[in-house]
């Protein structure tokens, strides 16, 4: 997709987290996509390792459950934004 | 008393176990045996009955109802954990073993991601409730999310076996 390796799930997750931190299924409605968790916590994960991302704990405690809020890093911003500029001609939008 | 009521049901019908450590303290605890929380009774009903109070001008009957709602509140509880028919308490444990069979099935779910995506589960299985979905269509949910963290956990780490070369250009 682009020269960074970013799917367009990817691009999605990064564009909802850069308007605020977000827990898992927060993404899932935000990006309002049909895909499972697993592909989700995937591609999290992949780009906390590129560092696009970077996540913490949440205070709450369920039932065995604890959310995770993942937040955007300057890397990522800047990554998200390299990548929207060479995604714009693609679809006319320069 | 009713809204002390109220609250417990609500406890009880969101599958918490209500454990008495003295006759005003209770202890709340997950399906899962999990410590949840310490609820004092006295302070609760305290805050209930001075909200009544301060709607209420007429502080003397309000004191006198409060009294018998003390009373009356404790007696409900301790029947509560008490009188619990045969027919009740099967009913009771073979819910706990429903959901114990569940917790089994979290054990699929790596390490990595499993307190998360139990806290995901949960809040997908809250509104899926929330919008009358039926009983197997959250349960086939619910399985096909936990198959599907279980499942790339494992293929991306086993990706470097079934693909060696491609890992191995990606390393380089």
């Amino acid at each position: 997709m682009s020269n960074y390796n970013l799917t367009l799930q990817e691009i999605k997750i990064l564009s909802a987290l850069e308007i605020e931190e977000m827990y898992g299924y927060q993404i899932l409605k935000e990006i309002q996509s049909k895909i499972l968790l697993g592909s989700l916590y995937n591609s999290l994960k992949s780009m906390q390792r590129k560092g696009y991302v970077e996540s913490k704990w949440g205070d709450e405690t369920g039932q065995g459950g604890r959310r995770k809020y993942y937040s955007i890093t300057a890397l990522g911003n800047k990554i998200l934004n390299d990548t929207r500029i060479e995604l714009a001609p693609f679809f006319k939008l320069t | 008393m009713n809204e002390v009521h109220k609250k417990l049901a609500v406890l009880k019908n969101a599958g918490f176990i209500v454990k008495y450590k003295d006759q005003n303290i209770i202890e709340v605890y997950s399906v899962y045996n999990q410590y949840v929380a310490t609820i004092n009774l006295t302070e609760l009903i305290d805050e209930l009955v001075m909200r009544k109070l301060l709607i209420r001008d007429s502080m003397l009957r309000d004191l006198k109802v409060a009294n018998d709602f003390v009373e009356a509140t404790q007696v409900i509880l301790e029947s509560h954990t008490t009188s619990l028919s045969d027919a009740e308490l099967t009913e009771v444990e073979m819910k706990n073993s429903r959901k114990n069979k569940f917790k089994y099935l979290l054990v699929v779910i790596p390490k990595s991601s499993r307190a998360e995506c139990i806290a995901d589960l949960q809040e997908i299985i809250a509104d899926m409730k929330a919008d009358n979905c039926s009983k197997f269509y959250i349960g086939f949910t619910v399985i096909l999310n936990i198959a599907s963290v279980a499942y790339h956990a494992l293929f991306f780490k086993l990706q470097g076996y079934f693909y060696p070369a491609k890992q191995q250009s990606k390393n380089d």
